[in-house]
Formats: C-alpha cells, structure tokens, sequence
C-alpha cells in the first residue's frame, strides 16, 4: 500500500513551484501509445490487460535511470478515495478509476506519470510550472524514445501512431496549458475567444477536464489535432496562442483598475477568504480567483504570491482535504469538508503554508 | 490441390479463419507462406496472416460478386450481408461508430477506407507528418532508395548503358535483401 510518504508533496511541485508568468499556471503534455498485436482497451481481456502490464513494465524495468527513482502504483487495490485523490492531482484519468491491470508510475518530483491500461496502452505526461512546453515534450520524448526500442509501438506509415479514439491519431500529441482568465471573464469577451478557439483548432475545457464548468476562470487550452501536423508545429501553435491569450488577458486586467465594482468584489473576496468559518469548493474557487487577481494588481497585500495562490486550487479540493486531514479520514462530510477548506484557506493566506494540524503529523496509512 | 496464391504449386498449408461463423479455408504452398511470414508461433507472425485472408478474399469476393450479381458494383454503401469486420479483433464497422473507439490497430488498416473521411473531418488531414519510429525510418528510406534506383535503372536500360545497369542491378538486389532481415 501507498503511503504519503511516497507522495512527496503536499502539493505537486508543477503547481508550486515560482515561474513569472501570472497568466499561465502549468503546461502539459501527454502522448498517447499502444503496443503492437494487443486488442485496445475495449476489446482487450483481462489476461491480455495483465500481460500487457507485465509487457509494459519490464520494460520500464530496463531503463536504468528509470527503475530505481520512479513510483510504481498499482490501482486495482487502492480504494475508490484514494484513486479520487490521484485524479484531483492530475494523475489518472476517469478510464483508470475502474477496472483490473491499470497503473501508473510517477517520478518522484510529479513532473511525469506514465498511465498504463488507460484508454490507449500507454499515456505519458509531463506537466510543468508556467510557460514550458518544449521542456514537457522532451521528457516524454526521452522516455518514448527508449521504451520504442524495447517495445513495438502501433505505427501505420500512413496513419502515423495508432490509437484507440481516431482524434488521437498521428502524433498522440496534446499539448495544453492552464491559464487564469479573470479579466477576460469579468470584461465578458471570454466566450468570443473561447468561440474562436474552438473554430481554429483548439479545445477548451476548465479545471477538472472534459465537462467541468470553468471554475475560479481557469481555462485549460489544447490542441484539437494530432495528425498532419508535426510535434514541433503542434508545440508552437498552442504556445503562440497561449502567448497571445495571456497578452489579452493582462491588458483586461489593467483595465479592471479603473473598474470600481470589481475591486469591490476583489476586497470582499478577501474578506470571505480570512473570515469565513465554511466554504464549499465552488464559492471557493471563485473567491480565490478574485484574490488572486487583487493580489496581481497590489490591491490586497498576502503572504502568499499570486502564484503561491495556485497551491490552493489542488489543495481544497474535496479529496485532498479528506486525505491529509487524518482525524476525519473515514468519514468526512460536506459540512466538515466546508470547515476545513475554510480553515486551510485562512491559514494560508495569514502564513503563506498549507498546514492542517494533522499535516505534521506523521502521515497515515491509506 | 493447387495454392489459392500462386495457383501454381501444390498447396500444403491450410488455415482456417472464422467470421460471423462462416468458416473460410485457405490453402496454399510453402514458398507463398514463406513469403508471408506464417511460422508456427502464431505470435511471432504478426498481422501477416491477416494481410493473407485479405489478400485472397479479396480476390475471390470480386469474382463471385461478379458472377453472381453484376448490379453491386452501382449500389453504394454496405448491405446487411457484407458487413465490414476487423479480422483480428471482430469489431464491426457499425461497432466503431457507435463507440467511437477501435479495437486493435489493425482496425486502421481494415476499416482504411471508411476512417479516411473521418479523419479527414477531425484533423482535416490524413497524413501524418510527425515522429517515425527508428525501425520505420530504415525501412521507408530502403524503400525510397530503391525507386531511385530503379529509375536510374531503367534509364540505364534505356540508354543502352549496360555496364551502368549492372551495376544498378546488383545494388537493388543488396538492398532488397536487407528489407527481408
């Protein structure tokens, strides 16, 4: 069993660590690969999943620099919470939340995690602080690159690389980067960007992927096609227009100073946020957004950076707060869960740290 | 019984392939399985065997078809009868669609015709343009090389240059013989 230990932060570092741009929050990678003469995941027998795995991981095993510092989690016998918790860090995805032989194998500083039985053999994903995404490709890549020479990839010469949804095909490439978009949504010309987004090539989701409503004004920008487009090129048109959103974006912030309404709504914010008793995940996000952008504009001054502000977005979700308040672990309800995310939130704005009493603890068991 | 590939030796191998319980035999000889890669550890063979029963259905499918129904070739789309599957992993056409997702990567090359528009509509291309694996890029650039040469070959021919086309045969056969390794 896993302990957090194991895990080697409170908060992943890809979140917590300082880079310059107020816009961008983190750039992600993913490829997507499937190992030659296996069924995909829909058609792939439970025997024919363990195989894979036990394929997939020895060869892991032969990359040197990789055997010995990387995690291994098998998620079959990890609790429903726990899988839950992996997923609010960006670590799995729904398609590993259910079912035997599904994996992941994470390096120890949480910059990488290699999916394994996801919805195609293998997903690897890089995510990092700020503005980086050739630095996220290149380790994918060197990773790719030597498990290609042990393992035979789907490959199709026409095709490219072969994945089980056609809209991975080619490349397997998604590249996104996570932007907070606060003035663009309080000036309302957030819909004709992400309108014209769409229209152009890419997709546009919020905080927690595919579906969720665009909390705290976080929007998770990505590159909608995989195939006819090389690596690089895919790379530099999501950086380019993740550049020019962050260009729009800061300009609309300037123009909120002159907007008297709106830091009235950012000083009650941070009236909510170092007074509160109870806070549930929704308002949550929203008043930290607001914050986070008084804090940009040095209308409030905190502790905390508004960069340092992001270590929040993982750390109230509902999971986290579970887990790492020990004493509440079994059965922590919503009205518990409120008090506690209002208590992490006060604490972190008057200290700069994220400190449950029970986080110094030694940690427990999952 | 003579091979149902090169119809010309006697057929000593015979493999039997099941689709929506219709059995199919093929026979063929050593030489023609040698040349398609059958072993006797079927996971050593790859989707070979596969690229076989495509090959030769698709042979004898046009020739019935035009025997016994000479209208087909103008009706568009696919009828009940000839539903199209993928032959390793038995994922229907329609299966796809309504899911989404393949089955195996085979179902590229099974279903190629009907998932070029589709990618078409997603990526609006159909042609990957990215990474190669390092096994690939020797083998497209052996198969380059030897349009080259066989141009230049044929030119040689032409030109009446015979001592030039030696030398050009010779190469070719070289290089062909590294693409069997």
């Amino acid at each position: 069993m896993l302990n957090f230990t194991q895990i080697n932060n409170v908060v992943p570092r890809w979140i917590s660590e300082s880079h310059p741009s107020p816009v961008i929050i983190s750039t992600r990678a993913r490829i997507a690969r499937n190992i030659k003469n296996f069924p995909y995941l829909f058609r792939l027998t439970d025997k024919q999943s363990m195989d894979l795995l036990e394929k997939i991981n020895s060869s892991l095993h032969q990359i040197p620099d990789l055997a010995g510092s990387y995690i291994f989690i098998k998620l079959s016998n990890q609790s429903h919470k726990f899988k839950q918790f992996l997923k609010e860090r960006f670590l799995i995805t729904d398609y590993l939340l259910k079912g035997e032989n599904k994996q992941i194998v994470i390096d120890r500083n949480e910059y990488m995690n290699i999916m394994i039985n996801e919805e195609d053999h293998l997903r690897i994903q890089v995510i990092y602080p700020g503005l980086n995404f050739r630095k996220a490709y290149q380790f994918i890549e060197s990773i790719e690159s030597r498990l290609e020479n042990i393992l035979e990839f789907d490959f199709n010469e026409e095709f490219g690389y072969l994945t089980s949804c056609p809209t991975n095909a080619g490349t397997g490439l998604r590249v996104s980067s996570m932007m907070h978009l606060i003035g663009l949504k309080l000036n309302s010309k957030i819909k004709q960007i992400t309108d014209n987004l769409a229209g152009s090539g890419f997709t546009v989701r919020g905080f927690s992927g595919e579906g969720s409503k665009f909390l705290g004004a976080i929007y998770q920008i990505s590159n909608q096609l995989s195939l006819g487009m090389n690596e690089k090129e895919i790379l530099d048109k999501v950086e380019k227009v993740t550049l020019e959103i962050e260009k729009m974006e800061l300009l609309e912030r300037k123009e909120l100073l002159r907007n008297e309404p709106v830091i009235k709504n950012i000083m009650e914010s941070f009236e909510v946020c170092k007074n509160s008793t109870a806070l549930d995940f929704v308002s949550a996000m929203t008043h930290i957004s607001m914050v986070k952008l008084g804090i940009d504009l040095k209308l409030v001054k905190t502790i905390p950076s508004a960069n340092d502000m992001n270590k929040l977005l993982i750390m109230i979700q509902p999971m986290h707060i579970a887990f790492l308040n020990k004493e509440n672990l079994k059965n922590i309800d919503i009205v518990n869960e409120n008090k506690l995310r209002a208590k992490i939130i006060k604490d972190f704005l008057s200290t700069g740290e994220i400190c449950l009493k029970s986080l110094q603890q030694e940690p427990s068991r999952l | 019984m003579k091979c149902d590939l090169c119809k010309i030796s006697e057929a000593t191998i015979h493999i039997q392939e099941v689709i929506n319980n219709n059995i199919k035999t093929i026979h063929i000889c050593e030489d023609c399985a040698k040349s398609y890669g059958i072993k006797n550890n079927i996971f050593e063979m790859g989707f070979n065997l596969f690229d076989l029963f495509a090959k030769i259905n698709g042979e004898k499918k046009d020739d019935i078809e035009l025997k016994e129904n000479p209208v087909k070739e103008h009706k568009s789309g696919i009828d009940d009868e000839n539903i199209i599957k993928c032959p390793l992993c038995g994922i229907s056409y329609d299966e796809f669609l309504e899911s989404g997702k393949l089955g195996c990567g085979y179902c590229y090359t099974s279903f190629r015709e009907q998932i070029k528009p589709i990618l078409r509509r997603i990526h609006g291309c159909i042609y990957h343009k990215g990474k190669v694996p390092v096994k690939y890029k020797k083998r497209i650039k052996i198969v380059k090389d030897l349009k080259v040469l066989n141009n230049r070959l044929r030119m040689a021919l032409k030109k009446e240059d015979y001592e030039e086309a030696a030398f050009l045969r010779d190469k070719i056969k070289k290089i062909s013989t590294q693409t069997e390794e």
